[in-house]
């Protein structure tokens, strides 16, 4: 019987372990009313509650390019001293005035993301109480080639979590004229 | 004839708000959902925005 730690295995043989993130919808820090998720709501690594979020919004869709998006959560620090960081990246081609007017909205405003994982699983990154803060450029490219695209990075440490996963049954209210397919 | 008030989604927000939860459940709001639906909906402060109580149809004339 171990001690103090637990084992800890990898994904058994034969099934499907895709990496990458499939889908990502983010709330501004404002848009939730209530700190979420807070240690307290996390329950065997699963969030149980939903976001209390501003009434009239829904969480807004971040449709990212192929292979783009990205979602970390690290511990770090020396023993005593320990804490977690989340961040997010994404990338989205194009540079037109509509993202421009998206990317705005992102100037001295925190975020809360839910990554959709290849197999549906859901993970919030940063918190209401701690946003992730944002990061994004727009660049040009040099040819034709290059990537003309908005980049999106997100993080924040200081967290007494990694990202946790959000359970199942909790129900979240999103924009039905955004979502694109998924692989789930 | 009576009138009856029924919830409904609210114009502006048919067929662009979605609720999903993580085992692939998802409803569209529409006035196509049951009236039960729409009705548990409009107990929780989160959804009743979307929502109103409108006077939406007579009951039905009795034949003779």
């Amino acid at each position: 019987m171990p001690g103090v730690f637990a084992n800890l295995k990898r994904q058994a043989r034969g099934n499907s372990n895709l990496g990458g993130i499939a889908r990502l919808v983010c709330w501004a820090e404002s848009d939730i009313t209530v700190g979420w998720p807070k240690k307290s709501d996390i329950v065997a690594g699963e969030v149980t509650t939903a976001p209390t979020i501003v009434v009239g919004t829904v969480a807004a869709e971040f449709v990212f390019d192929k292979d783009t998006c990205r979602g970390k959560s690290s511990k770090k620090g020396k023993l005593g001293y320990q804490n977690y960081e989340h961040e997010i990246e994404a990338k989205f081609a194009g540079f037109d005035k509509t993202q421009y007017a998206a990317v705005e909205k992102f100037l001295n405003q925190g975020g809360v993301c839910v990554a959709y994982h290849k197999n549906g699983a859901r993970q919030v990154f940063g918190s209401s109480w701690n946003p992730l803060e944002i990061e994004d450029s727009m660049d040009t490219g040099i040819k034709a080639d290059d990537g003309r695209m908005v980049a999106f990075k997100a993080k924040a440490d200081g967290f007494d979590f990694h990202a946790p996963f959000l359970a199942d049954a909790v129900v979240l209210t999103t924009d039905s004229a955004a979502v694109v397919p998924q692989p789930f | 004839m009576a009138k009856v008030k029924n919830w409904q989604v609210k114009d502006e927000y048919v067929g662009k708000v979605q609720l999903e939860d993580g085992a692939g459940n998802k409803t569209v709001l529409s006035n196509e959902l049951p009236q039960e639906v729409l009705e548990k909906l409009a107990q929780n402060d989160q959804y009743r925005f979307f929502l109103e109580k409108k006077t939406v149809s007579d009951e039905q004339p009795k034949e003779n």
